[in-house]
Parts: structure tokens; C-alpha cells; sequence
């Protein structure tokens, strides 16, 4: 038993010893392992330990030489730690003095800071933080903030850290660009065109107020942002003359990419747009393309009202009884109306490019021509007349009106010239002044000739006076009564016929034309009679009011009065005689009346008396011719005579006088 | 005061006109020469002779040939001959020879009357005033 329990045991021990053996040598490969793993793993350690103190010194390096603040604040804001950058950014040194956080930032940005703060202590985390602050020298500056809660090992939050950029540069350039962007967006709102943008994905990306108005989409506005340009155009076609016209076009001008300007667009209510079409191409790449529309309604109406115009002016010009001429400053024709044409007998194709003053004038004209034109490029306008030249070597005479034309500089570029034939008008003119020339001198010529004729008749009646003047004293005492008494009737009859002639003499002379224009008073006329004319002494010759001083022939005036007084003397048969002259003035004309108290004439005979030769009575001193010779000259001086007679109680005459004009 | 015995020279075409103012010199028993010339020619030929000049000369105004007026401006443009006083005869009180006459230079303008007797007391008064002025004498 012992040994088997022995060889048991030894077994047993064997099995031990064997299985230590393993034991040992996994042990001792375990520890082999361990010692490599320590090994390996110190190394690691160290390895690691330098990794971090790198990195811990790396970031160290970081924020202390970061260009941009960084910043260590307490819970309460107060700054444990700030870099050179933080310093001098906010003005503040940490080493001279305590600074919190909080205190810098800007009044306004105060609760902005509060919530931030919170969602920095909540989330752990607070990017792209903006705010404005104060530094300490009272500067705003806008900062971008980036920070994080610092935790203890216990994850209690102990501070926060922080990079803090100074973006004012940015922030300014931002709001300048938004400004900007503002304006230009409000300028193009309300741009007088009307504007489209598309982008390249043919999408409506901008419109204006104006192209609301033109296509009556203002509410829609907003909408169309995001339709296509074909829907935009399909929407809207209706509202032009030619629908398929505008849709095909748009299509067109979107495919070709190319700048189209002045697009004429006839709309149905009667505005007429003018579209331009702009492709916005980037480095050769296309981005979209700009529409704009413009209003041309009133331009084309002004237009067509000025085209309208020109027309009427041109229809005028061409068949106006005027000839027009149209000159450079070198006096080369550049138009020439019909009417000119038919004056001058050129048709266009001598006229246009000729120089007017060589075809049409010759000498003296010509230097009239060359003064006029150098007066007229001066910018005077003028008028003369002129012999010009026509094709038919004929020559007229020609009223020419020129004036200076002007470009829209204002400056001479020619004249023009308005041209009236007026040569009938000066033959007529001509033909008349002959004419007058003709009958002054048959006037004077007659005047010749009636003295010459009284001459050539009194001659023989002076000749038989003295004739039978001698053979009566010659015979003295040899002739009976009977014959002494015909020589008496001879005598009286020579003397009849010497008076006729000398009345007939002046009838003739009283003719207009050469007559006197003095200033006559006639007080003085009528009461110078009695120096020429024998008035008895029962005959009283008075002027009942004042009569006035007109212009006139004084010897006519004279003869007037004298002769209807001179009737009235002879014709007073009562023992108290009275002549009366009077006058009344009118407006135009005075009224004069030579009243007598004689022996009246029947009225019968009223108009006889104003005729040549109708003495009323077998009167020695009558010849008839009297009462005519006043009636010529009151016509002379467009005035009427009439009278009023009473037989056997006197006779008024009357007669008017127009008042000359001065 | 003997009167002045007046060479006359007549200038005078009407033959009864030249006979009125003989019988008038002679009727009243003047003692003047009278020089007749029927025109304005005759008469400067006369007058030429500046040897035999008249005192006056009587006018006629309307002559054949050459008239009054033409004499009077050619002896008025002679340097003798504008001394002689001239008066003019004429049956025209025409004003336009009036004034003519005397613009050129005349020392009378007497018209013809009608009546011979008027004409006679005309003559003698003429030939008085003419006969009793003193006279260029050469």
C-alpha cells in the first residue's frame, strides 16, 4: 500500500512536478511577455508623456503666440489669463490691472452677451459669437468670439477661454456691401426701365417696380422670382399686338446668347416698349441673361408728332407760291422748293451743289449778293431786291428774304432764302409812276397851253379895241348915233368875250396834283375880299363866328369865296344888303354858308347853276363860269355844295371842306 | 426938269401892237425914239451893235421863233447888255411867268389891257416914270 500509494504519491508528484514545469514555463513566458508589454509599454508611456508635453507645450506656443486674442475668463467674466494679441486689442493689461469681460461690451450688445453666455455654459461651446465692444481707449470695435467652458477634473465648470477676432474691417466692408447692395437693389426697383434677371437656369432671379408697371404684374412681383423665363413669357404675351411674335423672339434671343439692343414691342393698350437683351457671360461661362424695357410711347408719338410736322412744313414749303432756297456757307444750293423751280426755270440737277450767286447774277447783282450773304453769315437776316438771271436769259426782278440757318449748335451753317417775283409788281409800279409822270406833264402842258390860247384870243380883241378905238376918233363927228351906239355894243361885246376867256383860263387851271398845301386862315381870306372885289357900300360882308385856318391853296380858297360872293353882291337888290359867311365843324369836315339877303334863285335852276356856262341872267359881268369853278374846287378838297334860296327874300349857299389829315 | 427924250426898243411880233404904241408916242407928243424888232433874234442883232444901245426895252412875252422869256435869259447873261431895263409887255398874268420874268431880272411887268385908252394911260405913265430916271449912259 505505501508503495503503491507511494508510486501513487510519486506519480501524484511527477504529475505535479510536470505540470509546475508547464506552470513555470508559462509563467516564466508570461513574465517574459510582461516584462515586454512594461517594457513596451513604458516606452509607450514615455512616448505619450512626450506627445502630451509636446502638445501641451505646442498649444502653450498657440495661444500665447496666436495672432489673434485669446483670452481666460472666470465664471464671472473676470480674465485670469489674455495673450500679448488680447492685450493689445482691448487696450488692457491683466498685469496691471483687473478686468472683467462683461464690462467691455458694448451697451447695445449687452443682452446678446447674456445669451450667449448661457448657451457657452449649457452647450460648452460658443462659435462664430459677433459683438461690439469698447476698448479701453473708447473704441468700438466689432469682435468674432470662439470659446469653450474649461472643466475640472471633476467635469465642474471652472472658466471659459476664448479667441477673440477683431472683425470691425470686416464688418465695415460687410455693411458698406450691404449698402450697397441696398442701393443698388432700390436703384433697380425703381430704375425708369423695367428690368429681368435670369439665371442661367433660365429662373426669374430679379424684377422691378417698372417692369410690374409695363406688364401689370405688380403684386405678382414677388412670385415670379423662381418662374422661368418661359413661363414668364408665356403669362405675359397677351398683352402684345403680336403674341406668337414676342413668345418666338424671346425663344430666339435666349438661344442665340448675344446682346440685342432696341427692340421695337408694340403693346396692345398702345405703349410702345423698347427692349434690350443682355447675355451675362463670366469667363466665358453663361450666367444668365438681363432683360430691360423701356417706355418709347411718348419719344415715338414726339417723333411721329415731329415727322408729322416736318411733313406739313415740307408739303408747305414745296407748294408754297414762295421760292425757296436753301444755301451752305459757301452759297452752294442744298435745296430748292417747286416754286423756286418754276421762277428760275432750273430743275434740281442744275440747282443742288451749283452756287446760287454765279447762275443767277450778273454785276452790279452780284456784289449786291456777295454783301447780303457775308451780312447774313454773321446772323443778321435781311431783305432786298434783286435782277437775277433766269435759265431763259431773262431777267426779274426779285424780293429776296434771307435769313441766317442755324445747326442745333447754334452755329451758321448757311442761309435760306424766301424769294418773290415781283417784277410784274415793279412793271406795274414803273407803268404808273410814267403814267403820273405823264399826266403832270399833260397838266402843266395844258395849263401852257390854256394861256397860250387866252393869249393867242385876247391878242385880236385888243387889236379890233384898238382898232375901232381909232377909227372912231379917226372920224370924229362923221358918224350918226346909231353907229356910235354899235361901237359901244362892240366894245361891251370884246369886253364879254375877254372876260369869258379869262373865266374859261381859270376853270382849266383849277386841277389837282400840283396844288399847295400852306396853312389858310380863312378870316383872313374872306375879309381880304374887298381889296379885289368892289363891294358897294349898303352891302355889309360879315363872319358870324370864327373861322378856322385849314391847309390848303390859298389862290383856291380865295377864288371860292370871291366868286359866290361876288354873285351875292350882284344879285342884292334890297337897299341894305348883308353877306353872312358861317361855318360848323364836324368830325371830320367843316360846314361852311355864305347867306345873302339878295333876289333868291328858283329852285328849278338849283342844279343849273354849278354847270359850265349857265348863267342864270343876261348879267355884262356874268360869263357862267363862276358857280363852277367853286364846285371844282370844293371837289378838289372832296367836300359837296348845295344851297337853299327863298326868291325875292336871299339864297344860303353851303359847302364842306374834309379836314385835311396832318 | 426937261424929261429925258428915251430911245425905245420895241420887241414886239403883232404889227397892230407896234402901231398902238406909235400912235400912242405920237397922239401925246413924245419925244421918243422907238427901235422896233419883230423877235427875240432881230433884236439881238440890233443890240449887238453896242454902239446904238436903247435906254429901255418894251417886251413882248409871247413870240414865235424864240419867246420873252429865252431873250431875256440870254440878255441877262450878257455883261452890257443885263444893265438895259427890261419890261415886259404881256397879255398873260400867268404867275409862273410873273415869277419867271423877274427871277431872271426885268424892271416892269405891265399886262395888256382890253381898251386902248387903258393901254395909253398905261404907256404914258411908264414912259413918264422911265423918262425921269436917271440911265446908264455909255
Amino acid at each position: 500500500m505505501e508503495d503503491k500509494k507511494i508510486a501513487i504519491l510519486e506519480r501524484a508528484l511527477a504529475r505535479e512536478k510536470s505540470a509546475r514545469k508547464q506552470a513555470e514555463k508559462i509563467l516564466e513566458e508570461k513574465s517574459a511577455n510582461l516584462y515586454e508589454l512594461t517594457q513596451e509599454l513604458s516606452k509607450a508611456n514615455a512616448e505619450l508623456e512626450g506627445t502630451i508635453s509636446e502638445k501641451n507645450s505646442q498649444l502653450k506656443g498657440i495661444f500665447e503666440n496666436i495672432v489673434d486674442a485669446y483670452v481666460v475668463i472666470d465664471l464671472q467674466g473676470f480674465v485670469i489669463k489674455m495673450n500679448q494679441a488680447a492685450v493689445e486689442m482691448l487696450g488692457y493689461d491683466l498685469t496691471k490691472e483687473k478686468i472683467n469681460l462683461f464690462k467691455l461690451v458694448h451697451p447695445d450688445d449687452k443682452g446678446k452677451t447674456a445669451e450667449g453666455f448661457i448657451q457657452l455654459a449649457t452647450k460648452g461651446i460658443l462659435t462664430n459669437f459677433q459683438i461690439k465692444i469698447v476698448t479701453k481707449e473708447g473704441k468700438n470695435k466689432f469682435v468674432q468670439i470662439n470659446s469653450s467652458i474649461v472643466f475640472d477634473s471633476k467635469q465642474n465648470p471652472i472658466a471659459a477661454q476664448g479667441i477673440v477676432r477683431d472683425v470691425t474691417k470686416e464688418k465695415e466692408a460687410q455693411e458698406l456691401l450691404k449698402a450697397s447692395e441696398n442701393r443698388l437693389s432700390t436703384l433697380i426697383l425703381n430704375l425708369d426701365s423695367g428690368v429681368l434677371l435670369v439665371d442661367e437656369k433660365n429662373q426669374i432671379v430679379i424684377s422691378n417696380n417698372k417692369l410690374g408697371e409695363f406688364f401689370s404684374c405688380v403684386d405678382e412681383l414677388e412670385n415670379m422670382k423662381g418662374q422661368t423665363n418661359l413661363e414668364f413669357t408665356e403669362t405675359q404675351k397677351y398683352l402684345f399686338e403680336d403674341s406668337n411674335l414676342f413668345v418666338s423672339r424671346v425663344k430666339e434671343l435666349v438661344a442665340n446668347k448675344e446682346v440685342i439692343l432696341g427692340d421695337v414691342l408694340k403693346m396692345k393698350n398702345g405703349r410702345i416698349l423698347e427692349r434690350d437683351f443682355i447675355p451675362i457671360i463670366e469667363n466665358g461661362i453663361y450666367k444668365g441673361h438681363l432683360w430691360s424695357f423701356r417706355d418709347v410711347t411718348l419719344i415715338q408719338r414726339y417723333n411721329q408728332n415731329i415727322e408729322a410736322e416736318r411733313l406739313k412744313y415740307s408739303s408747305i414749303i414745296a407748294n408754297m407760291n414762295l421760292g425757296l432756297l436753301e444755301v451752305d456757307r459757301e452759297d452752294k444750293i442744298l435745296m430748292a422748293n417747286q416754286s423756286f423751280m418754276k421762277m428760275s426755270g432750273y430743275d434740281e440737277k442744275d440747282l443742288i451743289g451749283s452756287v446760287a450767286n454765279e447762275i443767277f447774277t450778273e454785276g452790279d447783282a452780284k456784289k449786291e449778293v456777295l454783301k447780303e450773304t457775308k451780312d447774313r453769315l454773321v446772323g443778321n437776316s435781311n431783305s432786298y431786291e434783286l435782277l437775277v438771271k433766269l435759265k431763259d436769259n431773262s431777267f426779274k426782278n426779285w424780293l429776296v428774304s434771307g435769313a441766317p440757318h442755324y445747326n442745333i449748335n447754334g452755329e451758321v451753317v448757311g442761309s435760306i432764302g424766301i424769294h418773290l417775283d415781283i417784277t410784274e409788281f415793279r412793271n406795274l409800279e414803273k407803268q404808273k409812276a410814267d403814267l403820273l409822270g405823264k399826266l403832270e406833264k399833260s397838266n402843266t402842258e395844258l395849263e401852257e397851253y390854256a394861256h397860250i390860247v387866252s393869249h393867242d384870243l385876247k391878242s385880236p380883241l385888243r387889236s379890233l379895241n384898238a382898232l375901232f378905238t381909232w377909227l372912231k376918233d379917226d372920224n370924229e363927228g362923221k358918224f350918226d348915233d346909231a353907229s356910235l351906239n354899235n361901237f359901244d355894243l362892240i366894245e361891251k361885246t370884246l369886253e364879254k368875250m375877254e372876260k369869258l376867256i379869262s373865266d374859261i383860263l381859270e376853270y382849266s387851271s383849277v386841277t389837282s396834283g400840283n396844288e399847295k398845301m400852306e396853312e389858310v386862315d380863312l378870316n383872313e381870306v374872306v375879309l381880304g375880299l374887298p381889296h379885289i372885289l368892289f363891294i358897294p357900300e349898303h352891302i355889309e360882308l360879315k363872319i358870324k363866328n370864327n373861322l378856322p385856318t385849314i391847309k390848303g391853296d390859298e389862290t383856291k380858297f380865295q377864288q371860292l369865296f370871291l366868286n359866290i360872293i361876288s354873285n351875292a353882291v350882284r344879285y342884292i337888290d334890297k337897299s341894305k344888303g348883308l353877306i353872312e359867311v358861317d361855318v360848323l365843324e364836324f368830325a371830320s369836315y367843316y360846314q361852311f354858308s355864305i347867306k345873302d339877303n339878295g333876289i333868291g334863285i328858283a329852285k328849278k335852276d338849283f342844279d343849273k347853276i354849278f354847270k359850265i356856262f349857265q348863267a342864270l341872267t343876261d348879267n355884262k359881268e356874268s360869263s357862267g363860269i363862276g358857280l363852277s369853278i367853286v364846285k371844282k374846287i370844293i371837289n378838289l378838297y372832296q367836300g359837296e355844295i348845295w344851297l337853299e334860296s327863298e326868291l325875292g327874300k336871299g339864297t344860303t349857299f353851303y359847302f364842306t371842306i374834309l379836314k385835311q389829315k396832318l | 426938269m426937261e424929261d429925258k427924250k428915251l430911245k425905245i426898243l420895241l420887241i414886239e411880233d403883232d404889227a397892230i401892237e407896234v402901231m398902238k404904241l406909235n400912235r400912242t408916242i405920237s397922239s401925246k407928243g413924245l419925244d421918243h425914239t422907238i427901235v422896233e424888232a419883230n423877235n427875240g433874234e432881230e433884236a439881238l442883232e440890233i443890240l449887238r451893235k453896242k454902239d446904238a444901245l436903247p435906254d429901255i426895252i418894251l417886251l413882248d412875252l409871247n413870240m414865235p421863233k424864240m419867246n420873252g422869256i429865252e431873250f431875256l435869259s440870254i440878255l441877262k447873261a450878257d455883261d452890257v447888255l443885263k444893265y438895259l431895263p427890261t419890261v415886259v409887255l404881256s397879255t398873260s398874268s400867268n404867275d409862273k411867268d410873273v415869277m419867271e420874268c423877274y427871277r431872271i431880272g426885268i424892271a416892269g411887268y405891265v399886262i395888256k389891257p382890253l381898251k386902248y385908252e387903258d393901254y395909253v394911260s398905261k404907256i404914258v405913265k411908264l414912259l413918264a416914270y422911265w423918262s425921269m430916271n436917271e440911265l446908264i449912259k455909255k
